[in-house]
């Protein structure tokens, strides 16, 4: 995968000035990617969240799926930009989702929340962690140590989104426990073949309307 | 005048790209970034 034509610029820059050889070149583009790819997505899913009014949710289900794919992997896009707005699309309308669905789910008190951590948890237990190409496993210990991680993460935000109902059932804790469970719900789906195929047609899509304009 | 800027110039490009090391490093200990975009791990940190 080519760096990100800012990165490979910025490396250039520093490291002609520093006299660095291209290996160590490529580790300061790689912190620049870092860096901008996970500031634009966050800034793309909160844009997109304040602009459907559902900020807190948002926040809560970028909280939970930010604790737990560090750890658990899934699918990814082959660009930054098309993460950005894949991630600002799909953040902001879950988080909604999750808004619209407390008030029809509060008569049935905390189990509509307890069932979807548990069918999320169910799937992440059993699928994560799921490394990529362009970060594979550095061997079967730390494969183990992902493992751990993750179902350690997940049991966590679980336990907090429901702690966050108890703590709030009438207002916004029974909105902001569902839109954790809706991270770990997505969570669970990039992580199986089902996601990977999803989130693969959506970048070849967004590619190729890009590739057209 | 012009050393000093040249050296300014050589102690921030050094400054900028400590952090930006910093940074990679801490970015290859998970597993992948929390969006959905994941760079390709350079060769010098692929442990």
């Amino acid at each position: 995968m080519p760096r990100m034509m800012l990165a490979a610029r910025i490396a250039d820059l520093l490291g002609a000035r520093l006299g660095m050889d291209p290996d160590r070149r490529d580790v300061l583009a790689y912190g620049v990617e870092v860096l901008v790819s996970n500031l634009a997505s966050l800034g793309a899913a909160l844009a997109g969240a304040r602009l459907l009014g559902c900020l807190p949710e948002a926040a809560a289900f970028l909280v939970a799926v930010g604790l737990v794919r560090p750890w658990a992997g899934g699918a990814h896009c082959t660009s930054a930009a098309r993460c950005a707005l894949l991630t600002g699309v799909t953040v902001p309308l879950l988080a909604r989702l999750a808004a619209e669905l407390a008030p029809r789910a509060a008569p049935y008190g905390p189990w509509p929340a307890a069932a979807a951590y548990g069918a999320a948890l169910a799937a992440i237990w059993r699928l994560a962690p799921v490394a990529s190409a362009a970060r594979p496993f550095f061997g079967a210990a730390e494969r183990l140590r992902f493992r751990r991680l993750v179902r350690v993460a997940a049991a966590l935000v679980a336990a907090a989104g429901l702690a966050v109902w108890y703590a709030h059932p009438e207002g916004r804790g029974a909105s902001l426990a569902l839109a954790g469970a809706a991270g770990l719900l997505w969570e669970a789906l990039v992580l199986s073949r089902l996601g990977h195929r999803l989130v693969g047609r959506v970048d070849r899509l967004l590619e190729t309307l890009t590739l057209r304009r | 005048m012009k050393d000093v800027l040249r050296r300014t110039g050589t102690w921030l490009a050094g400054l900028l790209a400590g952090v930006l090391v910093l940074v990679a490093q801490a970015g290859v200990g998970p597993l992948c970034q929390w969006g959905f975009y994941q760079p390709e791990t350079p060769r010098a940190l692929r442990k």
